[in-house]
């Protein structure tokens, strides 16, 4: 579904260049589960914001291998059939948004839920915006995350834990192919870390969507079926 | 530091042209000689003071008086007008002036200082100044003087017969010369002429507050260049004694009236209405400049509430982060006076012509130019931004302390929430009972000025109440394939709680809008209404003095109605007495406010029985339909008793005014200035032929009914110019206000801007998005202002009106003026906040991302 090629990224930093990621390769398939591990600053976030589309690299290639009925796209520069591989690092802004906006779910350490509207709310809004609402699904999702409960009231009202469920939620709503997870559990408890982490790998398992999960934790690693470490800008599977 | 500049500048430029409307305002009599003690004017409306007077008083021994000669007209450069306005010119006559051993000597002079003449001094009036510059008026050295900056208007001024630039008029000024920063003697080419082409003198700038609209000279040059000037007054200089007081009464003829200087201290006290305008404008600008300072410095602070949080968690107390950043704010402020002073100085300068035409327009004062101390100034504009800067500061220090262990706000706890509700249904209350009270009870303007001020206060209360309940029945017309509309929609709900003072500020200027407008579309509507009636004659004659068109027109076949006119005191104030024809043809002209159920009214009128008075007259003396007023009969002068018959609609008017029927007028005791003329048109163009020929100029003076209304119209919408100026100033004010509460925002709602970005939602959907949150607020803010907009034009028609001007008129409410105002509110304010939402849009999502996590 996805695959890296000779990637490579560097900052400036002080007027010093450092390299990032260099010559990073990697492949994932649909419902494949990865982590990825490594020392803060080391390049893990910058790695996800790359995939995401977020970001560009300086040299290399995100070959993107869109599956089911994904994309629609109605840019006229994205006119790509399907199954063929996509270049998104030569994403155009808008193109970078219809990637984003189909085929990627993201989940942020700060949950960054929206403050004013129900949890409920806040799982359809990516469904709603793609036009994706499917009610079974969307059912399906309350009940392997068990927050059924919560689903009328704020998200202030939840606990850090119950947040994470949410955002999870949301950002599987849409059933998009790739879900990036920037360290899910690092605002959590280690209960709660163990719980969420274990529900992320299984509802992405039962929903064959692929995930990359950049976390700390080694034990939250090892529930993934791929484990990668990425040091001294280099990304190698432990 | 920029938004302080803008708003010290604001605030001084008002400031400025305030205190210049205000000086020359209260000095409309002064000459600028010192130690005028009484004026002698004519009270007559026929007899005028002739030069015989002057010389015969002279004779008697009363050498103290001089005589001063105006006329107004305008000024011409190679044939062509360059003046907007007319300006005044003023003669003096100096040669009498400079022989008075009060005048030549100073040392006795200044030991006869009286408070008049230190008052007078205040003013810049000095002593040394005036004799300095009379010796340069003098005869023998003809020169006028005027103030510095009227002249280099003069100087730049456009040619307004052809559209010519001053460029193409080159004048000469020597290099040398610094007209700003010297007091006197200032000389400028003899470039200027009458319109019958006589050269002007030479002109000197003068600095001083009491130099307007006015080019001053001796009176022989005055005479010179325009014979027909009248003798305006007579100046008494110097003091005089009891008995020379006396004799001087006694040898003055009926006509001619003796005043004392100090007495006419009075008249020379600003009007309710022009006060009014003035006091609008700085408290508008006060408001302004307090909304803009406070957002400012909230913002500041805001932004180091992170940094302050650390301080607080490290244990350095609160007062201590006070202090600190109080006096920072305090340095940042003062600098910031300095330079916006100094810009709202040249602004003023930049604005005053403008601002004068508008202001004469309105209330007929000769605004010139002020004298203004920077440092008053300076200590005025600090002390005002000062207040700001301290509140602002207080607000956010105050957060730390419910926010010392939080990362970011929490909303209210219910029982927080009831009593935020509670309290604010609670102010509504307590505004709109003290309201009620006033408006029902209070006869003064300034109370009246409160209530509507507790009025708008309650509407703010009523708008916050309802904010919640207002945006969820918004959101339920929302269809479901816009979640994105429905999640901004919700999300304007808790930006109105964080953008309280923004919101209400937009609600003050959109009602104030709607007031406003509705207001002046009603006075519009009345107008046109009262003067397509009014003006049922084909066409008017505007002359005054000789010779009396009922004479022309005779063998025209015109038929010609004149309005003669008198001017009486009733009650202690002077009223004009005005005849009216009572024929067919004028009763069904009259447009009457009330009038009396009699059926007899118009015969009870032509036989003098009853009179005709207008709203100003009945409201100012209180008096209503079927009351009996004593006046004078206008040829007579004998008291009788008249039943008041109907009052009239009198717009613009400044008098009160009796009208009675014509016959009871003489031509000989009365001033006839208005002819309104009937027939076809080959008969008028008879009539026009022989006006010409009698030296009249037909194309000024004898004017079609059509163009006389659309003058007026055009007048009536000039002096409007500055309503819509401040209705323009007060929507920019609170979209600034509003932009500066977006800019505080933006880290809030960044997180949640950033998520809908990550979700695939694009820049321009993002920013439009955030765009249509805050309109939504100030859509609801309209809709509540709607009702309060309503209820603000109807205390202006109905009391503040009533009070100030002393005449109403019925309320015209406008659905489509009202659509016209809000769409201009939610465009000036979509303009101003485009600005911060599209900065923050253009920002990568990366960044926000990053920032965020």
């Amino acid at each position: 579904m996805l695959a890296l090629k000779n990637l490579k990224k560097s900052y400036t930093d002080a007027g010093e260049s450092r390299s990032i990621l260099s010559n990073v390769n990697l492949t994932i398939s649909a419902g494949d589960s990865i982590s990825i591990q490594g020392a803060s600053g080391s390049g893990k976030s910058t790695l996800l914001h790359l995939l995401a589309a977020l970001d560009k690299p300086d040299s290399g290639e995100i070959l993107f291998t869109s599956v089911g009925d994904l994309p629609h796209n109605k840019h006229k520069n994205c006119h790509q059939p399907q199954n063929q591989h996509i270049d998104i690092t030569q994403f155009s802004e808008k193109q970078a948004d219809r990637y984003r906006q189909f085929q990627v779910g993201l989940i942020f350490q700060k949950f960054n839920l929206i403050d004013c509207i129900t949890v409920m709310e806040n799982i359809m809004l990516p469904a709603k915006i793609t036009g994706k609402v499917q009610d079974n699904y969307i059912q399906e999702l309350l009940d392997v995350l068990d927050i059924h409960r919560h689903i009328n009231k704020l998200p202030n009202q939840l606990s850090g834990g119950e947040q994470q469920r949410v955002a999870i939620a949301r950002g599987l709503s849409h059933q998009p192919p790739l879900l990036l997870a920037d360290e899910p559990t690092g605002n959590l408890d280690n209960r709660n870390s163990d719980l969420v982490s274990q529900l992320l790998v299984d509802t992405c398992k039962n929903l064959n969507t692929a995930l990359v999960m950049v976390t700390h934790s080694e034990k939250v690693a090892m529930l993934t079926q791929q484990q990668w470490y990425l040091d001294d800008a280099r990304l190698t599977q432990i | 530091m920029a938004s302080l500049v803008i708003a010290a500048a604001g605030l001084s430029a008002v400031l400025v042209i305030n205190s210049s409307a205000k000086q020359s305002y209260s000095s409309e009599q002064q000459f600028l000689i010192p130690n005028v003690t009484y004026t002698i004017v004519s009270n007559s409306s026929t007899l005028k003071l002739t030069k015989q007077d002057y010389s015969a008083l002279r004779l008697k021994g009363f050498y103290q008086l001089i005589a001063v000669a105006q006329i107004k007209q305008h000024i011409y450069k190679n044939t062509r007008r360059i003046t907007q306005r007319r300006i005044d010119f003023t003669g003096i006559d100096t040669f009498s002036l400079l022989t008075l051993p009060s005048f030549s000597s100073p040392t006795p002079l200044t030991k006869q200082i009286s408070p008049t003449m230190e008052r007078k001094a205040e003013m810049g009036v000095s002593l040394d100044g005036s004799k300095q510059l009379i010796q340069q008026l003098s005869f023998s050295n003809p020169t006028a003087v005027l103030h510095p900056q009227l002249l280099s208007q003069l100087e730049d001024a456009k040619d307004y017969n052809a559209g010519d630039t001053a460029d193409s008029q080159e004048v000469e000024v020597d290099s040398n010369q610094d007209i700003k920063g010297s007091d006197i003697n200032v000389d400028s080419a003899h470039q200027f002429t009458t319109q019958s082409g006589k050269a002007l003198a030479k002109l000197s700038a003068f600095e001083s507050p009491a130099l307007g609209n006015d080019i001053i000279m001796d009176i022989a040059e005055l005479y010179r260049i325009y014979p027909n000037a009248e003798l305006s007054m007579l100046l008494v200089v110097g003091e005089l004694t009891k008995s020379q007081e006396y004799a001087l009464r006694k040898l003055l003829p009926d006509y001619l009236q003796l005043s004392n200087t100090d007495a006419g201290q009075q008249d020379s006290e600003l009007t309710s209405s022009f006060h009014l305008n003035l006091m609008a404008m700085a408290l508008l600008m006060f408001v302004v400049c307090l909304f803009i300072v406070v957002n400012a410095v909230n913002l500041l602070l805001n932004s180091r509430l992170t940094w302050l949080k650390v301080c607080r968690q490290l244990g350095i107390s609160r007062q201590q982060l006070f202090i600190v950043q109080l006096i920072e704010i305090v340095f940042i402020t003062l600098l910031a006076c300095l330079i916006g002073v100094l810009l709202g100085v040249e602004l003023a300068k930049l604005a005053s012509p403008a601002v004068q035409a508008t202001l004469e327009n309105l209330y007929s004062v000769e605004v010139g130019f002020g004298k203004v101390s920077f440092i008053g100034l300076l200590m005025q504009v600090f002390g005002i931004c000062l207040v700001g800067s301290v509140c602002a500061t207080l607000i956010p220090l105050n957060k730390l302390n419910h926010q010392l262990a939080q990362s970011k706000d929490m909303p209210l706890s219910v029982t927080q929430q009831r009593f935020w509700n509670r309290t604010i249904w609670f102010s509504f209350s307590i505004f709109a009972g003290l309201a009620y009270v006033l408006l029902n009870h209070a006869q003064a303007l300034w109370l009246l000025l409160i209530a509507t001020a507790f009025v708008i206060l309650s509407g703010c209360c009523l708008l916050l109440a309802n904010y919640p309940s207002m945006l969820a029945f918004i959101q339920r017309f929302i269809p479901d394939r816009f979640p994105l509309l429905q999640v901004s929609s919700k999300q304007s709900l808790a930006l109105s709680g964080k953008t309280k003072i923004a919101c209400c500020a937009f609600f003050i200027a959109a009602t104030s809008n709607i007031g406003m407008n509705l207001m002046v579309d009603s006075f519009r509507g009345a107008t046109v209404g009262w003067l397509e009636q009014r003006l049922a004659a084909d066409y008017y004659v505007y002359n005054q003095g000789e010779p009396n068109i009922v004479e022309l027109a005779k063998g025209t076949g015109v038929i010609v109605y004149q309005r003669l006119e008198n001017y009486i005191s009733f009650q202690g104030k002077e009223i004009q007495q005005f005849s009216y024809p009572a024929d067919e043809f004028n009763q069904q002209a009259m447009v009457f406010y009330d009038k009396s159920e009699n059926e007899n009214l118009w015969r009870q009128f032509k036989e003098g029985r009853g009179v005709l008075v207008n709203q100003q007259f009945a409201f100012g003396f209180e008096y209503k339909v079927d009351d009996i007023i004593e006046l004078p009969h206008p040829s007579t002068a004998s008291l009788s008793s008249y039943k008041i018959l109907g009052i009239i609609y009198d717009f613009g008017s400044p008098y009160a005014q009796v009208l009675m029927p014509l016959d009871m007028f003489e031509l000989s005791k009365s001033k006839c200035c208005i002819y309104a003329l009937q027939g076809p048109e080959s008969k008028i163009d008879l009539l026009r032929e022989k006006m010409l020929l009698a030296g009249f100029d037909p194309k000024t003076q004898l004017l079609k009914t059509e163009e006389l209304l659309a003058l007026s119209m055009q007048a009536f919408d000039d002096t409007f110019i500055i309503t819509d100026g401040l209705n323009i100033v007060t929507l920019l004010v609170a979209a600034l206000s509003l932009a500066c509460a977006i800019i505080v925002l933006m880290h809030d709602t960044r997180p949640q801007n950033m998520l809908i970005r990550s979700m695939g939602v694009s820049a321009v959907k993002t920013q439009l998005l955030a765009l249509f949150q805050y309109l939504l607020l100030c859509f609801v803010a309209l809709i509540f202002a709607t009702p309060f907009g309503i209820l603000l034009s109807w205390i202006l028609i109905v009391d503040i009106n009533y009070q100030a001007f002393s005449w109403t008129y019925p309320l015209i409410i406008s659905p489509m003026k009202i659509l016209q105002i809000y769409a201009t509110s939610l465009l000036v304010v979509a303009t101003v906040i485009a600005i911060p939402i599209f900065r923050a849009g253009r920002r990568p999502l990366i960044e926000d991302i990053r920032w965020v996590n």
